[in-house]
């Protein structure tokens, strides 16, 4: 079914829906995508589940960078070869909920000109974003920090975030952790990722530099800073936050294009985002440096929790959370037109998880990088290509979700990693 | 001509039909597509004639701040779409120095106006002039660049000028455009702040119109090494222009445009439109100018190019010189950030993103009219045409064929322009260091005089301030509405706002009810 859908891209789709579709069954050929539609389904329930999962996605997002900052700090007293990879490893769990989390970015629609930022929080997610997740990132002029002499501080990285109107100045964020714990990755298209040596951040007297000491101090503010930043998120969507005005959590919920904003995310995070700055872009251009986590190599950990974010936005889940979603909206409404989503949606997570998989082999993993690398026809690169081609294939199906639930397109723009 | 199948009709049919069926899901409000929009069948060798859809087929239907950002809505083949992401990805997220290990975007500057395509071409629009407080002069020159040429050439100069071997002699302190951002350690070119001074403009029923015009404030920073601007230097202030249908204008006959032509005002309708050559790099010859303020450019390609150069400091393949002057030693020592991590090629800007850029440009979509059959916008066109306003901003035309481009050929488009130089006044001409209008003759862009420019389409005006609230209009964003740049039209445009002037409130609302729908 999917391959059709596929081939003949968004032109035949919303024509072979309404045969069915007035052919009055409603049937599915296959049983596992027919979906048992709750009672009730209504918008506000579906805001408030989507409520619930953002609140859930930001608390992990949360307690996984103090798990992080918990290794980190072990790291500094200690900065054992061991305890490098243990740090590395809680920024690794960390990438997991907040690439997850990343599906609430695209938000301007809903509060732009609303001066949320009036009560000192976030004007929007898309607003605080920039702060936590930036990329491109231009490692010499972290670099060039440490090895000045400005007392190194969060406020010293607030500074020089963004410094001289340059966006790719990134001094924040986790991209900066990443660099901070892995370095450069000099490996190219082959395998492994930055070697960042442990000694870097030496405190007895065996230093390869005179900077270790205010590496250390760059990691710590950079981490305690994601840290605070996450509070603030954390915070914009708690369960008070849900009743308090001026929080994203209440402007969302009292959004009028609530359902619009939840559906336009899912676009702009897998047609846009997804199927070509992250993965597309290099594939295209075979530049191994155009994985986002070009440091660590963990782009598949990335561009797979961006990818579950999707389907997440979509089924009304997060980990444990189910509740009323779109997904149900639409089976209530047309089964097929679920069905036709829920396939493409089942055939996009297989090609993800393959590349995922690959990734995350024991021996011989194959990491989005060596992929970039790979020649036309490579297992791998087939997969991340197919996967590319179905992520922009999909917006045959949410422009008919969009056709079917009356929703509006609104503005997915302001995103981008950079602004 | 041949009528090819036209995709989009389908995909509205089918769901327009799906919504029918499927019981009960009207349109949204932000849902532009109707039925009417289903075209009859026309005669074979007919052009679907829509005024709605200004960009013919690639017509999108996008009316939020994202509305310029959708590629041509008759793009169906995946390769292409995934061309246009790649060139979405490199014009939107921003540069960095050389040296970066983001090696394939790397090479900004030393010398630059901003380090994203985007973020003067804001949300693929226009951007703005600097605006300014009660206390405080505009220095927000974040969308906004100024270009110099001098005035007094040698006559060998102006001859080569005059044939379209060079586009002008540029300023001895800073080139030809004043880049005002520089990378860390790199001293900027000039200083620049603006305020404006209020002009009134009285309408023929008494209402009053106030006006702002710029008043520029430029300091080289190189005067005190001895390299001051040239005191015949002429400066040219230029807002980034939005980029919709580039690439329909791109395929818009050539003998189309030059029947406009009438330089000489042989009809004697105080208009002398007139084309503008250019020296093509690519094609290493004197050719028609289309792109730019002032038609500079000839292609996409050249204009993306000489944008790359000029505005982000990055070289390509064919601008690979990067523009510092003689005694801009830091400028000269910066590291470049030619090649990637893959390949080595002596610019910075891989020739695979260079084109993906282009192919972006030219296929960003121009959006559907929301209210055409409005009696009110039915009126304010016709008034439009009265005005004489479409002396100039020609409606329509058919694009030509195109098999590198098939969404965007044969195409019946709606830009509203003629693409040709207009003499504007004194009052939009460039200016000296003191604020004076240059000299009539003057020759600052190829055969463009000081006083010339070239028409801007007007498709989409009237969802610029959706796109972008802070958009203002005018080559110098000096006019914060669409009427007041109607009101600052000079020159040969001189009857035509006098005409504006002469119209009842009804009248003026109604013109501006059709241009907001464009």
């Amino acid at each position: 079914m999917f391959q059709n859908i596929k081939v003949i891209a968004g032109v035949l789709l919303p024509a072979s829906l309404l045969v069915v579709a007035c052919g009055g069954g409603g049937s599915n050929s296959s049983g596992t995508s027919s979906r048992y539609v709750p009672a009730t389904v209504s918008e506000a329930g579906v805001k408030d589940n989507y409520v619930n999962m953002a609140r859930a996605a930001y608390g992990d997002s949360l307690s996984t960078a103090l798990a992080l900052r918990e290794r980190v700090s072990a790291f500094i007293v200690d900065p054992s070869d061991e305890n490098l990879r243990s740090a590395q490893a809680a920024y690794k769990a960390a990438r997991v909920p907040y690439q997850q989390s990343e599906i609430m970015r695209w938000d301007t629609a809903i509060t732009l000109s609303n001066n949320l930022e009036f009560d000192g929080g976030p004007a929007s997610v898309d607003e605080w974003e920039g702060q936590v997740n930036a990329w491109p990132l231009d490692e010499s002029y972290i670099d060039t920090i440490i090895e000045g002499d400005a007392e190194i501080n969060i406020a010293l990285l607030l500074s020089q975030n963004g410094a001289d109107e340059n966006e790719a100045n990134v001094t924040t964020g986790v991209h900066a952790i990443e660099f901070m714990l892995w370095g450069a990755d000099t490996n190219g298209t082959g395998p492994g990722a930055g070697e960042r040596a442990a000694s870097d951040f030496a405190n007895d007297g065996s230093c390869p530099d005179a900077y270790c000491a205010r590496r250390a101090l760059y990691l710590k503010a950079a981490v305690d800073l994601l840290v605070a930043d996450l509070t603030v998120m954390a915070n914009e969507w708690s369960e008070e936050a849900e009743i308090t005005q001026g929080t994203l959590a209440y402007n969302f919920i009292n959004s009028p294009e609530g359902l619009d904003y939840i559906l336009g995310s899912m676009r702009a995070m897998a047609t846009d985002e997804l199927a070509s700055a992250r993965m597309s872009s290099g594939l295209v251009l075979g530049d191994p440096e155009e994985e986002h986590d070009c440091f660590s190599d963990l782009s598949h950990v990335a561009i797979y929790n961006n990818f579950v974010g999707v389907r997440n936005a979509f089924y009304g889940t997060y980990g444990a959370i189910e509740g009323e979603s779109l997904a149900d909206m639409v089976a209530d409404k047309d089964q097929t037109t679920f069905a036709n989503m829920a396939a493409a949606l089942d055939s996009i997570e297989d090609k993800m998880r393959r590349i995922l998989e690959a990734g995350e082999r024991p021996v011989n993993p194959v990491r989005f990088d060596q992929i970039i690398g790979q020649a036309p026809g490579a297992t791998e690169r087939e997969i991340a290509e197919a996967a590319v081609d179905e992520l922009i294939a999909l917006e045959a199906n949410l422009h008919a979700i969009q056709e079917l639930l009356s929703l509006v397109q609104i503005d997915t723009g302001g995103g981008g990693d950079s602004n | 001509m041949t009528i090819r199948l036209s995709l989009f009709p389908v995909l509205i049919a089918a769901s327009v039909t799906l919504t029918a069926c499927g019981g009960g899901s009207g349109s949204g409000p932000g849902d532009v597509v109707s039925p009417e929009d289903i075209q009859q069948p026309q005669p074979p060798g007919e052009p679907q004639v829509n005024e709605r859809l200004g960009g013919g087929e690639a017509t999108v239907f996008d009316t939020s701040t994202d509305a310029f950002s959708a590629h041509s809505a008759n793009m169906t083949d995946i390769d292409r779409v995934k061309e246009f992401n790649l060139g979405n990805d490199f014009f939107q997220n921003p540069w960095v120095g050389a040296g970066a290990s983001t090696s394939s975007r790397d090479g900004v500057g030393a010398l630059l106006n901003n380090n994203a395509c985007q973020d003067c071409h804001i949300r693929d629009g226009r951007g703005h002039a600097p605006n300014v407080s009660i206390t405080e002069d505009g220095t927000d020159f974040s969308s906004l660049l100024l270009k110099a040429a001098r005035a007094n050439i040698s006559a060998a100069d102006r001859a080569l000028i005059e044939q379209s071997l060079l586009a002008k002699v540029p300023d001895s302190s800073v080139g030809g455009q004043l880049q005002h951002d520089a990378l860390p350690g790199i001293l900027k070119e000039v200083e620049l702040s603006v305020s404006y001074t209020e002009v009134a403009v009285n309408f023929a029923d008494g209402t009053r119109a106030l006006l702002r015009k710029p008043v520029w404030s430029i300091a080289s920073n190189y005067a005190g090494a001895g390299f001051d601007f040239d005191p015949d230097t002429v400066f040219s202030a230029r807002v980034a222009p939005p980029v919709i249908g580039m690439g329909l204008l791109a395929l818009i006959p050539q003998s189309d445009i030059l029947a406009h032509e009438d330089p000489d005002d042989a009809n004697e309708d105080g208009i002398s439109g007139r084309a503008n050559y250019v020296w093509s790099l690519e094609e290493q010859a004197v050719v028609p100018g289309r792109f730019g303020w002032r038609a500079g450019q000839p292609s996409v390609l050249e204009q993306s190019a000489g944008a790359f150069l000029n505005d982000m400091g990055l070289t390509s393949r064919l601008q690979r010189i990067e523009s510092c002057m003689p005694h801009q030693a830091d400028c000269l020592a910066a590291p470049n950030g030619n090649g990637d991590s893959i390949a080595d090629y002596d610019y910075e800007v891989a020739d695979s993103i260079l084109d993906a850029v282009v192919f972006y440009s030219s296929h960003l979509g121009v959006p559907a009219r929301r209210d055409v059959d409005n009696v009110e916008v039915r009126a304010g066109k016709t008034l439009f045409e009265d005005a004489g306003c479409g002396s100039c901003h020609v409606a329509s035309y058919v694009t030509g064929a195109s098999a590198e481009q098939p969404e965007l050929g044969e195409q019946v488009i709606f830009p509203y322009t003629d693409l040709l130089l207009h003499d504007m006044g004194a009052d939009l001409a460039d200016f000296t260091l003191d604020n004076q209008p240059a000299g009539q003759s003057t020759l600052v862009e190829f055969l463009a005089t000081a006083r010339e420019w070239r028409t801007p389409p007007l498709w989409g005006i009237g969802l610029a301030k959706t796109v972008d609230p802070a958009a203002t209009f005018l080559h110098d964003g000096r006019a914060r509405t669409i009427l007041e740049a109607v009101l600052w039209h000079g020159g040969e445009a001189q009857q035509s706002q006098q005409n504006v002037l002469n119209m009842t409130a009804q009248e003026r609302a109604q013109l501006l009810a059709f241009l907001n729908d464009l």
